[in-house]
């Protein structure tokens, strides 16, 4: 009677085995490095209708978060500024009538700011950090019990054009969440870019400082994020 | 179904006949929590006769997989933009809602005040304006103004996909433009001669600004004609009044100050009283008894007002009522005369005899008589009564209760006169008529409303405007939100503008001058205003509502008292902002009443028809505006539509409603169809409902269904493709019958139709079969049946005010009822003092009833497993409760809550986190009611988080338990365990596919109309299939909250680098309140936190003096709700308790039931 089962049948199995069980684990491995967020999301840089950089309103001329990002303190939304902000100081006299003309006023780069000052439509920006529908952050809680900007942000004061710092995933937000102290700083300090514990303070220390200070106990459990 | 009933013990609560009869169908609701399931495919595709099997379906996905798999794939995560305004508006913040006041303005002096939510410049969320006298409540922590359904519900029709938005010409779709250059070339021949031929047909807009443009047109145009029509109306009131007084006045009614209210066929509780916002707050005032105990009035010496009605149908009111009478609205006047006769008035002929032959027991008629007469006759009750009459009551019954009300001295204490605004004149619709067979109209302007949908059926109206439209030299104007019957048959169909979208102004019915502002442009170019269109045709001096306002604003605050110094710029911004023109309290601002009014005996007693009308040989029928669509114009409202009536729990349908005596009489039974002829005009056909507690011999039809066109296109018609939509009574409705007609016919049709109701899906609550071997399993039969009773009597617990105040009523010292599982953990906390049963021990370290001492230790959050700052709880107070259902509506705005369609409802699939559940008690023929709210009661010890396998269910430190949207695979293993069924799964993607092709699924398109978005608000995740939901004590609120007192404190803590304990950052009582609580026009629901000693809800749970009445449900359970509820007490006489114990079955009236 013919064998069902070969000698071959063996050496098949086994190189079968050996087949699914290396296969999962490259499967995992692969997805736990190219399906995360920390692969799918940190370093998204889409290049933006205006070459705005942050590095150099920022990082070199000084200027602060809130003078674009108004309602950042107050919001759960960050808001992107209105090209009325940009105008402020990018003015163009035949756009907005004011009497002095602005900083580079003629630059090409501006003129869609400029457009949609005259016009009343938006800057087409590319939004870069978003977390789900079902996610419910709130900046103005993190700014103003000592979660910087650069926290989930990165050093913005060094990005000519913004990419996506950190992963933002939950389990990213649950570690500091668990460990506040590990990224509190003083309140004072929140918008401040280039802040460092002063010498032979150590941050940890400086985080639970402010911890205790302002009562923070962040939330862990679901109704804290999700509705 | 014509099994034989069994009459039920006298304190059962039951939902339907079926439950009575244990039908197959009610059995497999119980057994089933969705019934029907077997097979999904059922009842798809029924309509069209097609049918939607196995083979078919999997073709279609074999097919579809097939489309997938060439599919390009991309697994690039899109582009997202992120926008912002080119220029900035001031007073938004983009993230946080705006609110402004408005008012929302509607007939019969139904105006009502409102605050609106507006998230980036859409209105999103009604609320009432709690600084409005009208809607003010009383309880200093909780001002909210109430709403009710009606109101809750519009900010739906604002983003209606299928309103109206463009302008046409004999059906034709044109530009705005030519409508203009129309109005351009024919101004003067419209308005030539004096205004000849220019007639208005208008809805009762109570708009002072309007006013002002009719004097102006009588004035310059003396010639032209303005009607007015509303299909429900007060007319009826008004014209009691001229018999009574002489001239028409409009009487509002202090419930406030009255002890007793003698209701004829009057339903003023229910959202269908214009008024009913402030009738029900006011009758609160003397029904709560939770606002005495917290004015620490001794138990003992607590009292309440006394409600009688007389009705035909059940209705909200007569649901509420401490004794009830139910008698065909024919006879009602009958019942007028008795009582006016044993109150004083003198009135012709022989004390009339108790009605025969309609269900009506003699004795229990003259007891009721007797009573009425004790307890309003009284000297001590002098001005402390209201004996009122329904719209439905003939002229002359209402001028009969204003001369009962004069015997009794209300007059000027509890029932207050006022003239009605003077203006110019205006016509009937009956004289519009007239006019038109006369053809003395060259244009008639429509403004608003259907008429040639509900004008009386005599007047043949939609003729009218044929043959008017027919002449070329002739036009009909026809503005309206949406392309209905009247507007096919104009010339010119203008889109109008909702009233969120409108400047305009209106009054309420005490007179308080109100603003309307728009919270969003006009969503359709060129849509405009009444006031607007008024004002172009008859050239007024300014076309812009906004001036016109301004401009009657300062007139206004000149001409009232008190208010003269805020006739400026200043004054009218405030009176924008706040909405009204006058003191928050009501002290100026109102119509003055009229004093000293004096009753014409004389003209009362004449208008008394000699012979009483009776119902004769064939059977009455009355018509009702109906609690979720009013005369119809909220047809196209899906929110409305699926809101179950209060009694008969039916949604997308009416019925003809009918008693279990006529049914069997007739030989009916729910879903048979009908046909109902008086005189040649007929309802061709209709569905019957057989109604426990419904007068015999008559037919209650509710106006506003069976609307042909079904407002034209597009989703409603898709969702009416569904089933529903009802049956159009109006063909039966005349000039002389608008309320209530005789000599009725009944024919039975053959077939069925499939009315759906909601009346069981609470039964389920009450399985007589319930497990833990509580039930059943006593020595005899009596006992076993006692013991099915208690766990029945559990639901709703209802008492007397009598054993109330002898201290029979106590569950203060109640302790859990769980058997088993806890030893050692509550026994011997539920006594007294501390422990309040229901709550977890909760250690928290640290007392946060007063502030911190300077050596204290900040008090410490201890971790995740309970929060010692907040754990939130609910009260609701049955006893203030009158089961109006704002609170439904309420909830499925602010939460998102999908309407689902008359076939998933009939699977028990309706999708309303809060419900309402009306429970009959006792016998089968005049049953008493009782009603209960009822959403997730966030147990904490919940049944459904331990089953959950992937941990959606959980638990928050706060005590509330949640539900994760994105965690949820659809298991529906927690709502099998949920005991109380408030748990709503998402069966289809309710939001995004059309409702009548739901079984489609993925073949379908998807997406919601671009309107609808805009109306969702954006703090609440929308579910999509698969997910299940619930009530989440409007966790977006409570977050809010909590974030904004954070903020705060920590911006304080800030500037001066000081400390912030656990007292900052707790969030005050009243901060938070979720939307049902906000909405209750009497304020039952009350929120917040249990560790507040402040806090209203700790008191109601802690607090002797209200712990009393404080009671959760399924205790045997051992599942701790936070949601308790307060006893619900009843008033009644006790002559006539004694007497209808009699002859009813005693327990009539709870009492025993604790």
């Amino acid at each position: 009677m013919a064998l069902i089962f070969t000698p071959r049948t063996d050496l098949l199995a086994r190189q079968v085995t050996l087949g699914v069980v290396l296969g999962v684990h490259l499967f995992a491995v692969a997805w736990y490095y190219y399906a995360l967020p920390s692969y799918t999301r940190v370093g998204y840089m889409p290049e933006q209708p205006v070459p705005f950089s942050h590095a150099l309103h920022i990082g070199q001329l000084g200027m602060h978060c809130q003078y674009c990002h108004t309602h950042v303190a107050e919001s759960p939304h960050s808001n992107v500024p209105t090209s009325e902000t940009c105008m402020n100081c990018h003015n163009k006299q035949a756009v907005t009538g004011k009497i002095w003309a602005g900083i580079k006023p003629d630059s090409p780069y501006l003129s869609q700011v400029q457009e949609s000052y005259a016009r009343g439509n938006p800057v087409p920006w590319k939004r870069i950090h978003k977390v789900p529908d079902y996610v419910y952050f709130n900046h103005a809680v993190h700014v103003n019990r000592g979660v910087s900007c650069v926290s989930c942000h990165g050093q913005i004061n060094e990005m000519p054009v913004v990419w996506h710092a950190k992963e933002l995933s939950m389990g990213w937000c649950l570690n500091c969440h668990r460990a506040p102290s590990e990224n509190l700083r003083p309140p004072s300090e929140v918008y401040n870019m280039t802040w460092v514990p002063p010498a032979g303070e150590s941050p940890r220390k400086i985080g639970e400082s402010v911890k205790d200070r302002l009562q923070i106990n962040p939330p862990q459990t679901c109704q804290g994020c999700h509705r | 179904m014509n099994q034989p009933i069994q009459q039920p013990a006298p304190n059962r609560q039951w939902t339907s006949l079926e439950e009575l009869a244990n039908t197959p169908e009610f059995q497999a609701i119980v057994t089933k929590e969705f019934p029907g399931y077997a097979n999904i495919f059922e009842g798809s595709g029924e309509a069209e006769g097609e049918g939607f099997d196995r083979r078919r379906f999997m073709q279609l996905m074999g097919a579809s997989m097939a489309l997938a798999g060439i599919a390009g794939t991309g697994c690039q995560r899109p582009d997202l933009q992120i926008l912002a305004y080119s220029r900035g508006t001031h007073d938004q913040v983009p993230g946080l809602p705006t609110y402004y006041a408005t008012t929302y303005p509607r007939p019969n002096g139904g105006s009502h005040p409102v605050v609106v939510e507006s998230n980036d410049g859409r209105p999103t969320k009604i609320e009432g304006n709690p600084e409005h006298p009208a809607s003010r409540g009383n309880r200093a922590v909780y001002a909210h103004g109430g709403t009710d359904v009606f109101t809750q519900a519009s900010v739906l029709d604002l983003y209606h996909p299928d309103r109206s938005r463009r302008y046409f010409r004999n059906g034709v779709e044109i530009e705005r433009q030519i409508f203009d250059d129309f109005l351009a070339e024919n101004s003067n021949a419209i308005l030539a001669n004096g205004g000849q031929g220019l007639a208005f047909l208008a809805e009762d807009f109570a708009s002072p600004s309007l006013q002002r443009v009719r004097e102006h047109i009588q004035a310059s145009y003396p010639q032209a004609r303005w009607y007015v029509y509303e299909p429900v109306n007060r007319d009826t009131i008004h014209e009691g009044t001229r018999i009574a007084f002489g001239r028409p006045l409009q009487p509002t009614y202090r419930y406030d100050r009255a002890d007793f209210v003698v209701s004829l066929d009057a339903d003023f509780l229910c959202s269908t009283n214009e008024t009913m916002l402030l009738d029900a707050r006011r009758f609160n005032e003397k029904r709560s008894v939770l606002q005495q105990a917290d004015r620490n009035v001794a138990t003992n010496a607590t009292t309440m007002n006394r409600l009688y009605v007389a009705e035909s149908m059940v209705t909200v009111t007569g649901m509420n009522a401490d004794h009830r009478l139910r008698l065909p609205a024919t006879l009602v006047g009958t019942l007028a005369v008795a009582l006016a006769r044993e109150l004083g008035v003198s009135v012709p002929g022989e004390a009339p005899a108790a009605p025969q032959g309609v269900g009506v027991n003699g004795e229990i008629w003259s007891a009721f008589i007797a009573a009425i007469k004790a307890d309003l006759g009284a000297a001590s009750a002098r001005g402390k009564s209201i004996v009122l009459a329904g719209r439905n009551q003939p002229a002359w019954v209402h001028a009969l209760c204003f001369a009962i009300n004069a015997a009794l001295g209300n007059l000027g204490q509890t029932v207050e006169l006022r003239e009605p605004p003077a203006g110019p004149p205006t016509g009937s619709i009956a004289q519009l008529r007239a006019a038109l067979s006369q053809n003395q109209v060259n244009t008639l302007v429509i403004l608003g409303g259907n008429p040639v949908y509900n004008a009386p059926a005599d007047l043949n109206f939609g003729q009218a405007l044929d043959t008017l439209r027919a002449n070329p030299q002739k036009r009909i104007i026809h503005l309206g939100m949406h392309y209905n019957e009247t507007a096919e048959k104009a010339t010119w169909h203008v889109p109008m503008t909702h009233y969120l979208e409108q400047w305009g102004d209106t009054e309420t019915a005490e007179g308080i001058y109100c603003a309307v502002q728009p919270l969003i442009a006009p969503l359709y170019a060129g849509s405009l205003s009444p006031l607007e269109l008024v004002a172009r045709i008859v050239r007024f001096r300014q076309t812009s509502a906004y001036d016109i306002l301004r401009d009657t604003f300062m007139q206004r605050a000149q001409n009232t008292p008190g208010c003269a110094d805020q006739a400026n710029a200043e004054g009218f911004r405030r009176f924008l902002h706040r909405g009204f023109l006058g003191a928050a309290d009501g002290s100026t601002g109102l119509r003055p009443t009229v004093n000293n009014a004096t009753v014409n005996q004389n003209a009362v007693r004449d208008a008394v028809p000699s012979r009483l009308p009776s119902v004769g040989n064939g059977y009455e029928v009355t018509f009702h505006p109906h609690p979720s669509l009013y005369d119809g114009r909220y047809f196209g409202n899906g929110w409305l539509q699926e809101l179950p009536e209060p009694a008969t729990k039916l949604v997308w349908d009416n019925a003809a409603i009918i008693s279990p005596a006529t049914a069997r009489e007739l030989s009916l039974t729910t879903n048979d169809l009908i046909s109902i002829e008086i005189q040649g005009q007929r309802i061709e056909r209709i569905a019957v409902f057989v109604l426990p507690g419904h007068a015999d011999k008559s037919v209650t039809l509710h106006l506003g269904h069976g609307q042909p066109m079904a407002f034209g296109r597009g989703q409603l018609a898709g969702q009416l493709q569904n089933g529903g939509g009802g049956f159009n009574v109006y063909p039966l409705r005349t000039s002389n019958g608008m309320g209530i007609r005789t000599e009725a016919s009944l024919t039975k049709l053959p077939g069925t139709y499939r009315l759906v109701s909601t009346q069981d899906y609470s039964a389920l609550l009450r399985r007589p079969d319930r497990q833990l071997g509580l039930i059943g399993v006593g020595p005899t039969e009596a006992s076993r049946e006692a013991e099915r009773e208690a766990q029945v009597r559990e639901l709703i617990q209802i008492g007397t005010l009598a054993d109330y105040r002898a201290g029979r009523i106590d569950h203060s010292h109640d302790h859990d009822h769980g058997h088993g599982q806890d030893h050692g953990h509550d026994h011997g906390h539920g006594h007294g003092g501390q422990q309040r049963r229901g709550l977890i021990p909760l250690h928290i370290e640290g007392d946060l009833s007063r502030p911190p001492a300077p050596n204290d230790q900040p008090t410490r959050a201890v971790g995740i497993d309970s929060s010692p700052l907040h754990q939130w709880g609910m009260v609701i107070d049955l006893n203030s409760c009158i089961a109006c259902s704002a609170c439904m509506v309420a909830c499925q705005s602010e939460n998102n809550v999908p309407i689902v369609g008359k076939d998933e409802v009939r699977r028990n699939r309706e999708m309303h986190w809060i419900r309402v559940d009306r429970y009959f008690i006792g016998s089968v023929e005049d049953p008493r009611f009782a009603s209960q709210p009822l959403a997730c009661v966030h147990c904490e010890r919940a049944p459904c988080e331990t089953v959950c396998p992937v941990n959606a269910a959980v638990h928050s430190p706060e005590g509330l338990n949640l539900q994760v949207y994105n965690r949820c695979v659809g298991t529906r293993y927690c709502s099998n365990n949920c005991p109380f069924k408030v748990r709503r799964f998402n069966w289809f993607d309710y939001n995004q596919r059309p409702l009548d092709q739901l079984r489609l699924g993925p073949l379908t398109e998807k997406g919601s109309p671009e309107t609808l978005k805009m109306q969702r608000n954006p703090d609440v995740t929308i579910r999509m299939r698969g997910v299940m939901e619930k009530c989440t004590y409007c966790v977006q609120r409570i977050e809010r909250g909590k974030a904004g007192v954070k903020i705060a404190a920590s911006r304080r803590a800030n500037r001066d680098n000081s400390n912030l304990f656990d007292q900052d950052i707790r969030v005050p009582d009243g901060t938070i309140t979720p939307a049902c609580a906000q909405a209750c026009p009497t304020q039952a629901i009350t929120f917040g936190n249990l560790l507040d000693r402040d806090a209203k809800v700790y008191k109601l749970t802690h607090d002797p003096k209200h712990t009393k009445r404080n009671y959760t449900q399924l205790d045997e359970l051992n599942i701790k709700p936070r949601t308790s509820y307060m006893v619900r007490l009843t008033n009644p006489n006790e002559t006539l308790k004694a007497v209808e114990d009699r002859v009813y079955g005693g327990g009539h009236h709870g009492g025993g039931n604790h």
